[in-house]
Formats: structure tokens, C-alpha cells, sequence
């Protein structure tokens, strides 16, 4: 059995299969930051100053290395920034397969408080604004998503956060416990290969692939050493 | 409904990138095996939906893909011949300043130097000697700790990437290049004085400088598409609507 699932939901589905030690530590385990996310339908492309992102398929809203530091520093803590580090990005302009002829999509999102239902689309909107004047009288159509919900939508994003646990100095390595081999479980034949195993978030799949490899050293070594 | 579950070898619960890279993997090597998915559609955090007006298809999470691209699992798997195409958005990133000037990011080491203004050597040193050495540390960064195979050139990346982020700014004296780092240093999800926070921003970069920060085609649900179509072809099977929220003993796999 191998679980793309975050430590809170094995412990609910598998705990009564695990020693007491390995549960203590799958309950210690921390979450992060939560996002909030914004989907926007626009009718032209987001009116930039700035050139270079009227042709980038990321922008980073922020401002300064004070700000964006003051503005993660905030949320760490617990409160919602005013003016909120901004992620975007712009599939349509590449992509002609997202958005009517003519129109546009736009994906963001900003962090906030792990567990936070605060609607950020206002202060959000105004950090676009900043920097794309008339941002707003482009907007046809949006979709938003606290942390809440976006739990709701997939039960691995506990609280919010989308990378399946912090990966501090005190998780980087030990993810989601310190073991042998972060992804065998304590109970024989259990595994997690979710993000909340090393190398942590992103689509990338190294996780699945690394659990699969111990899976197979550990219980079918024949089938170990078919090469791909 | 699952009710044959011990007819397989193993069962992954949840089809995200990570559980589908494992079946991938486990039926590869020859086993049977099975995904379970709670929702109604595959992919986990590569989905994508029609969730404004109708026409207009937006990733539900995730959407840029350094990593999938650069991912040395995946590299392995020829996606492209399940459907998948990337597209190279014209700058990675854009980071505007109040000012009206902005920095980015662009596959080009050179061409990203050079709107940095006195920032540009210690870009440009800094960047090519991690796009030097990244193809000899790559698995073992995207992995869990154990004995590298290139232990000095990982040993260069690490004593950087273990750095915070409002540390390792103090390489850079422009506002541009301060600007850039924070922006990238800030996918951390913490805040910059977390020791290890410069690690992020330094492998979002050097990918960038690598392959890119593509967008697929269609939207992120391509990925997940292209990666079921990849366990199917090897014979994987998929069922959705199975959310496992309790122990059935008939999970047991056979063995
Ligand atoms: C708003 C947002 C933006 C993001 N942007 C990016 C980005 O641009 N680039 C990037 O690389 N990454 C991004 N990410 C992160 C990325 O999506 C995740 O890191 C990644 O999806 C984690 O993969 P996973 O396989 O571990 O889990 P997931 O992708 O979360 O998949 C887990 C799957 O398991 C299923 N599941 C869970 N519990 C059960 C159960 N009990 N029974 C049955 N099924 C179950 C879920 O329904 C889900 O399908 C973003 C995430 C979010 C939320």
C-alpha cells in the first residue's frame, strides 16, 4: 500500500497499523503557510508598465527584497499582509488552447496564515493594480479559493499549504520523520510518497519514484533489478 | 468499486504526480498495479478546469514547471509521446518595481546578467557554475539524504542553499538583483530569515537557466494525462471516485 497522502490524513486512515513512536512523530509533523488563490477571465492581457511582463509567463509582485521579506515575515506570524507577495502567471498569452481568441486567463495567488478564510482578492487586486494600471476594468469573470476551501478541494493541502508540511532545516531532511528511509512507514508493507517526503513540493514526481524504488528493494527484490 | 484488490501487487491511494510516478515505477519493474483516486478526476495538484466562464480553462493548482521538466524521473518517461507538449513562455519571469523598471528571469544566463547592473558578475559567476555542476548533483538534490555521487560539487550547491535568504542577498547590491532573489527565495513558504531558504530560489533559477519555466500545453491536467496514459500503456489500471478514508482490510495487496 503506498499513499500519496499528507502525515494528518495516513494517521487517520492507517494510525491503528503504527507504533506509538512513529505515530507521535507523524502527529508532530508541521504544516505552512497557506495560499490564497485567485482565477481570473480577462478580456485583454494584463495592461503591465512593464514590457518584460506583458511577455513573461511568471510575475513576481512585490516590489522590493524588504518587502516581499517583510511581507512573508507577517504572515508567518499569523497576520495578512496589506500589500501581499503576489504570484502570477499568464498561460494564455502562450497558449492558445486557455482562452477564447482574444481574451485572456490569469492565475495568482498570495500566501497567507496556515488555516487563514480571509478573502485577500481585494489586496491582491491592488498589488496588480500597482503595476498594471487599469488591471481591473479588464477583469469578465473570477474564482476564488481560501485555504479552506482549497483543503476541501484536496485533502493534502492541510491548511492551505501546498507543499504537504514545511520544508524547514528541521523537516528539509527528515521529512515526514526521521527514519531509516522517509518513506517506509512503521507497519510493514505502508508507505507515504506524497510531497511531504523528501525532495518536498512541485511536480516533479521524485518523491513517488524514490518510495517506489524502496518499495521495491524492500519487497520485491527480483523486481529490483529490472532496469528501465 | 474496488473489490479486486488483491489481484494486485501493489496499490497506490491518490493520483498526483507523486502517486502516479510510483505506479509508474512499480508497474515498470514488472508488478501489477492499481491507483485509487478519491475525486472524480485524476492529477492531484495538475488539474485544470473551466472555473470562471465557459472558453476559459484555468489551472485549479499548480501551473509553471520547472521541476516536471527538469525532473530527472520524468525525463525518462518520453511524455511528449503520451501527448504532453511544453511551451517556453518568452521570459520565465517578470518582476516589476514601483519605478517602471523591472528585472527577469530568461533561459539566458547572460541576458539575465545584464539587467542587473553591477549585479551582473556576481550573476553571472554565480549561475554558471551552478548550471556547470547541476547535472552532476540533480539526483541528489531531489533526493532523500544519502551518499552523493559528486559529494564536492553537491558540497558547492549545499553550503549556498542551506543559507537564508536574507543572508545570501547580500551578494547583490541592485534593487533588481535584491528583488529577484526575494521573489524567487519566497516560494519557500517561510519567511527569509529561515536558515535553508536560499535552497529554493537558487534550483527554481538554475532550471530556469537550464530548460525553463514552461507552461503545458492545454493546461497542468496534460501532465496528468500524459502520465496516466503512460501507467495504462504499461498496463496500470485507475479507478476514481475511491476515496480510502478508514483501513478495508481488502486494501491488502497479494504477496
Ligand atoms: C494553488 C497551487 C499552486 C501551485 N503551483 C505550482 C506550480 O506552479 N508548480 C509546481 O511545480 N507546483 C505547484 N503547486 C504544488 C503542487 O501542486 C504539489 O506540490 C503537488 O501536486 C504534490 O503532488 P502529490 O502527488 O504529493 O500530491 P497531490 O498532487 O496533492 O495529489 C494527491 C491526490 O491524492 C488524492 N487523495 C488524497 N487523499 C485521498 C484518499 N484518502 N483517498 C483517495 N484519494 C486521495 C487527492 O484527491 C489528490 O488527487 C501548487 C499547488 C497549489 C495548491
Amino acid at each position: 500500500m503506498i499513499f500519496d497522502v499528507t502525515p494528518k490524513q495516513l494517521l487517520e486512515i492507517a494510525g491503528h497499523k503504527f507504533s506509538s513512536i512513529y505515530k507521535w512523530q507523524l502527529a508532530r509533523y508541521r504544516y505552512g503557510m497557506g495560499v490564497f488563490k485567485v482565477d481570473w477571465a480577462l478580456s485583454e492581457q494584463v495592461p503591465f508598465k512593464s514590457d518584460v511582463c506583458k511577455q513573461a509567463g511568471t510575475v513576481h509582485i512585490g516590489n522590493t527584497f524588504e518587502e516581499i521579506a517583510q511581507s512573508e515575515y507577517l504572515i508567518s506570524k499569523g497576520q495578512h499582509p496589506e500589500k501581499p507577495f503576489v504570484l502570477l502567471a499568464q498561460q494564455s498569452l502562450f497558449d492558445n488552447t486557455r482562452a477564447p481568441k482574444g481574451k485572456h486567463t490569469l492565475w495568482g495567488y498570495s500566501h497567507v496564515p496556515n488555516g487563514s478564510t480571509k478573502d485577500m482578492t481585494d489586496s491582491i487586486e491592488k498589488q496588480i493594480e500597482r503595476f498594471a494600471p487599469g488591471f481591473r476594468d479588464t477583469i469578465i469573470g473570477r474564482h476564488t479559493y481560501n485555504t479552506n476551501q482549497i483543503e476541501a478541494y484536496n485533502p493534502n493541502y492541510i491548511g492551505g499549504d501546498i507543499n504537504g508540511g514545511v520544508i524547514d532545516i528541521g523537516q528539509l531532511f527528515t521529512r515526514p520523520a526521521l527514519r531509516g528511509s522517509p518513506f517506509r512507514t512503521s507497519s510493514k508493507g505502508i508507505y507515504i510518497c506524497s510531497s511531504s517526503t523528501p525532495p518536498g513540493g512541485g511536480v516533479h514526481g521524485m518523491c513517488g519514484y524514490h518510495t517506489a524504488e524502496r518499495v521495491l528493494k524492500d519487497l520485491f527484490p527480483i523486481h529490483y533489478s529490472v532496469k528501465i | 468499486m474496488i473489490n479486486h484488490q488483491s489481484d494486485y501487487d501493489a496499490v497506490v491511494v491518490g493520483s498526483g504526480p507523486n502517486g502516479l510516478a510510483a505506479a509508474i515505477r512499480l508497474q515498470q519493474a514488472g508488478l501489477s498495479v492499481i491507483v485509487l483516486e478519491g475525486k472524480e478526476t485524476i492529477g492531484g495538484g495538475m488539474r485544470t478546469a473551466e472555473l470562471t466562464l465557459p472558453g476559459f480553462k484555468h489551472d485549479i493548482c499548480s501551473a509553471i514547471h520547472p521541476m516536471a521538466l527538469a525532473s530527472p524521473y520524468f525525463k525518462t518517461l518520453n511524455l511528449d509521446t503520451h501527448g504532453l507538449e511544453y511551451i517556453q513562455p518568452r521570459y520565465n519571469l517578470g518582476h516589476p518595481f514601483d519605478d517602471g523598471s523591472s528585472a527577469f528571469l530568461d533561459n539566458s544566463i547572460e541576458e539575465t546578467a545584464n539587467s542587473l547592473g553591477v549585479d551582473k558578475q556576481t550573476y553571472l559567476d554565480l549561475f554558471r557554475s551552478l548550471v556547470n555542476i547541476w547535472p552532476d548533483i540533480d539526483q541528489d538534490v531531489l533526493a532523500p539524504l544519502h551518499f552523493p555521487k559528486d559529494p564536492v560539487a553537491l558540497a558547492k550547491f549545499g553550503l549556498k542553499a542551506l543559507t537564508s535568504a536574507s543572508f545570501f542577498v547580500g551578494n547583490f547590491k541592485t534593487k533588481q538583483g535584491r528583488g529577484l532573489w526575494a521573489g524567487n527565495t519566497a516560494h519557500s513558504l517561510q519567511p527569509l530569515t529561515n536558515i535553508s531558504t536560499s535552497a529554493i530560489g537558487l534550483v527554481l533559477s538554475t532550471v530556469g537557466h537550464i530548460s525553463g519555466w514552461p507552461i503545458p500545453k492545454g493546461g497542468s491536467q496534460s501532465i496528468a494525462d500524459a502520465l496516466a496514459s503512460c501507467f495504462k500503456s504499461l498496463g496500470g489500471k485507475i479507478e476514481t471516485n475511491t476515496w480510502i478514508k478508514s483501513w478495508i482490510s481488502c486494501l491488502k495487496p497479494k504477496q
